[in-house]
């Protein structure tokens, strides 16, 4: 009982990433990541759907990039809280499968044949099988757990993710920004004290924040960083160079390319920039399956002077960060690296020379903020009460004034939980409702801002225009996500709101997802139980009739005309769909065989023994 | 903001903690039993750090003060309490955070005790000399020419002399309020909870001198802002 209720409270750390995800968890030993039978962890973060309507996730639906393009889901962190246009500006022609929009809202969702799925629900799909390997790993079921985010992730991408995890069955404790998680992590075996910087350039998102640690409390004065930037676009950008070559050599367009081989370039553009961050040099063999396969190579200086500019808008990022920081560059005493990309010489060395120090590589970038967010968990469940993290909101959050002007309510980087109130009156006589329109972001008007909702307040009293206070609180907790409560102060009556998200689902909607994956294992049960129940029916029908076929057994022959009626419609009722008609039948033959099971036994003891007295048994069994 | 409000007179010092009736050290949370306390009517911004408005802001310990008490109040720390506690740990650290965020920055903690002891005054006394607004607007001017034409020697004196500015109108906003607030928290004779009201007419020039270099010192930290040189 104690160790069920142990497990029921385990909290793990979930690495939710653009390009694989994993778990750890904090034990008796520290914190360790979570892995399967074999010694791996990584899970690639990528969701292919097959034919038959189910779907794999991980390793094997990497693989099947190539072969089920259109129906593999790679990246979908980059579309998590996003709008369609969003999408279309930021990944132009880099995913493989189809990304539209439903008939009601403007929310990007992957098509998949006839069907529409959320960035949510495949993000769920993720969570998913990271909870399985965890759970295989710990032994035990898992159900909370704290999920990681980039630093720079809006309201609307940190409520996605919640709302993945929900649809998942998990219950997100806390959002932890991954550069914090990192630094949780560096921090613990040497107890460091100082200002630190985490710079994170993961596949598909760039955050840098700086931090400072004193005894124990992990302070973030300032992050910054760019959602749409990682090694995704290094990629994109060797991508183009291969794609170009094709051009050049085959004389056709590239538009042309089939979707199977775009894949199989986007993959060597992969492995030739991995190898690159070794070597001097790279090439390998490019096979699109048509014609003799092609050698591509890549020099470093070449990849160097063509991810440049990107690499250059994450230091540019840097100052901004220790600008907002208040932090002069040389008073920063450890830089830490965090993510797959930070394996680049170019990125190490850019970042070295800003900083002037050699930075911390010792962990592996690729695990480090699981790590840490066990070590959250950790905190959240009890385990340690030493740590305390204070985190940031990454983007101003405010509200549309007369002429589209953007009205700060809460500037970025102000430590969360933060709240804000705001006086809100009505301009019409007994006007009863007000709109209040939400943006996130830096920009002086907000049509340059990101719209997180509309937030419609009901049930003002009625009162003469202007009379009405309206106090509105806006709350962004610990996770960085927004609510918005608001009162009447005159009449003390609380305005109801109702959230409409510009870019996520709203609760409703969740609601349905969770009722309908609900639905859905149920109905993967339904056919499960429909199989053991025709198997079972005809166990009985077959152990009937051999019972029957005994000469020895006294059966009248009413007896036997009406146990051959009920064999009948046990094997019609086998051959059809209906659960609850079969699991009826078997039950009730089932008792009404157990009686003349019952007498069978004796006689057929009787026989046996004879038998086995007189000759070999006749049967092989 | 009805609990940020400035106001000196309703909230009685020193704070006690009603459940174990020592003293509170803050209006937010009791450290000396780790309770989370409901704050009272008037409480301020210092109250919630366990600090007085009367005496110097020493801010290193105003940082161990803040730190000190998130362990106590943060969220991270209340998640296996129950709901209404979680709820009032989520609502007292975003009030902390508030505090800390005001009373760390020199411009808003020094906006913030004059309206702690003048309230309005800001507002009332916002109006600029001609003479000052004509030199802000000549330097204005100047950076942006020189940020047009991409001249950085132009760009970083401007931003050194605004720094000058800045520091010379912070100067003497800390030795008016020195005579002022100073003056206050020295006279004893006085009951606490009266020493705003009857000493704030004689000092009437002195709020009214703090006002209006707070405000030009504003203007100059948005000219330094706009020419974006490093501190």
């Amino acid at each position: 009982m104690k160790d069920a209720e142990r497990s029921s409270q385990v909290v793990i750390g979930i690495d939710l990433g653009t390009t694989n995800s994993l778990a750890a968890i904090v034990g008796p030993d520290g914190p360790r990541i979570l892995c399967r039978a074999d010694g791996t962890a990584l899970i690639p973060s990528v969701v292919s759907f097959l034919p038959d309507g189910t779907h794999v996730v991980g390793e094997a639906a990497r693989a099947m990039a190539i072969t089920n393009p259109e129906r593999t889901v790679h990246s979908v962190k980059r579309l998590m809280g996003q709008n369609l246009a969003e999408v279309q500006a930021h990944e132009a022609g880099r995913l493989g499968y189809e990304v539209t929009r439903d008939a009601d809202s403007d929310l990007a969702r992957v098509r998949i044949g006839e069907r529409l799925l959320t960035p949510q629900e495949i993000s769920a799909l993720i969570l998913a099988e990271v909870r399985r390997v965890a759970e295989a790993a710990l032994g035990h079921p898992v159900q909370r757990a704290v999920i990681t985010v980039p630093a720079y992730f809006d309201d609307s991408q940190r409520q996605a993710t919640r709302d993945a995890a929900r649809i998942a069955g998990l219950e997100a404790l806390r959002i932890v920004n991954e550069p914090t998680a990192a630094a949780l992590a560096y921090g613990l075996d040497t107890s460091r004290e100082g200002n630190v910087v985490v710079y994170d350039l993961g596949g598909g998102t760039f955050d840098v924040s700086v931090l400072k640690i004193t005894q124990g409390v992990y302070k973030v004065a300032a992050t910054a960083g760019d959602t749409h930037l990682g090694g995704d676009d290094f990629d994109q950008l060797v991508m183009q160079r291969i794609l170009s070559l094709i051009q050049e050599r085959a004389g056709a367009s590239t538009n042309e390319v089939p979707p199977a081989a775009l894949q199989q370039i986007r993959l060597s553009a992969e492995q030739l920039k991995c190898q690159l961050s070794q070597s001097d040099h790279a090439s390998l063999e490019i096979d699109l399956g048509q014609g003799a396969p092609m050698r591509f190579s890549l020099s470093r200086d070449a990849f160097e002077a063509a991810i440049r500019p990107l690499v250059d808008r994450t230091i540019a990022c840097c100052q901004r960060a220790l600008d907002d920081a208040g932090l002069p560059v040389d008073e920063v005493d450890e830089v830490v690296l965090v993510g797959g990309s930070t394996r680049i010489p170019l990125v190490r060395r850019l970042v070295a020379e800003t900083f002037a120090r050699t930075p911390h590589t010792e962990l592996d970038p690729d695990r480090v903020v699981a790590l840490g967010a066990a070590i959250q968990a950790d905190v959240l469940s009890g385990g340690n009460k030493d740590l305390l993290l204070l985190d940031v909101i990454p983007l101003s959050l405010g509200i549309e004034t007369v002429g589209g002007a953007f009205a700060k309510l809460i500037t970025r980087n102000a430590t969360v939980p933060v709240r804000a109130t705001e006086m809100f009156s009505t301009s019409v006589d007994n006007q009863t409702a007000i709109e209040i329109n939400v943006y996130q972001g830096e920009r002086e008007l907000v049509r340059d801002c990101r719209q997180l909702g509309a937030f419609k307040l009901r049930g003002i009293p009625p009162m003469p225009a202007g009379l009405p206070r309206i106090e509105v609180t806006f709350l962004v907790d610990a996770d960085g996500v927004l609510t918005v409560s608001a009162r009447e102060q005159r009449s003390e009556v609380k305005a109801s709101i109702d959230v409409v998200p510009t870019h996520g689902l709203t609760r409703d909607q969740v609601k349905q997802i969770v009722r309908d994956s609900i639905r859905m294992a149920r109905d993967d049960f339904a056919a499960r139980e429909l199989v053991e129940l025709r198997n079972k029916a005809r166990n009985l029908v077959a152990g009937t009739s051999r019972v029957l076929a005994m000469p020895e057994m006294p059966f009248t022959d009413e007896q036997r005309t009406s146990l051959g009626h009920d064999m009948e419609r046990l094997e019609q009722l086998a051959r059809g769909e209906d659960v609850a008609a079969l699991r009826t039948a078997c039950d009730e033959f089932g008792t009404r065989t157990q009686a003349l099971a019952d007498e069978a036994i004796g006689a057929a003891i009787k026989s046996e023994l004879n038998r086995e007295r007189s000759q070999l048994p006749s049967s092989g069994r | 903001m009805a609990a940020a409000r400035p106001s000196r007179s309703e909230a009685a010092r020193p704070l006690r903690c009603p459940s174990c009736s020592g003293e509170a050290g803050s209006s937010v949370a009791c450290l000396a039993c780790g309770r989370i306390l409901r704050e009272p009517e008037g409480a301020t911004l210092f109250d919630r750090l366990g600090l007085s408005a009367d005496e110097v802001f020493d801010a290193q310990t105003a940082e161990a003060r803040y730190l000190r008490i998130s362990r106590i109040l943060h969220p991270d720390h209340r998640a296996s309490d129950a709901p209404d506690i979680q709820e009032l740990a989520l609502e007292n650290t975003a009030r902390l955070n508030e505090a800390w965020r005001t009373l760390s920055d020199v411009q808003l903690r020094h906006e913030y005790l004059l309206e702690l002891y003048a309230p309005g005054s800001l507002e009332r006394h916002k109006k600029l000399s001609p003479d000052f607004l004509l030199s802000a607007m000549e330097t204005s001017e100047e950076l942006e020419d020189a940020r047009s034409s991409g001249c950085q020697e132009t760009i970083r004196r401007i931003a050194r002399e605004s720094r000058q500015q800045i520091e010379a109108r912070m100067h003497g906003v800390a030795s008016a309020c020195s005579a002022t607030i100073g003056r206050i928290a020295r006279d004893d004779h006085v009951k606490e909870a009266e020493r705003p009201t009857r000493l704030l007419p004689f000092h009437e020039w002195n709020i009214e001198q703090i006002a209006v270099l707070l405000h030009q010192a504003r203007v100059y930290r948005r000219i330094l802002k706009d020419t974006g040189v490093r501190t």
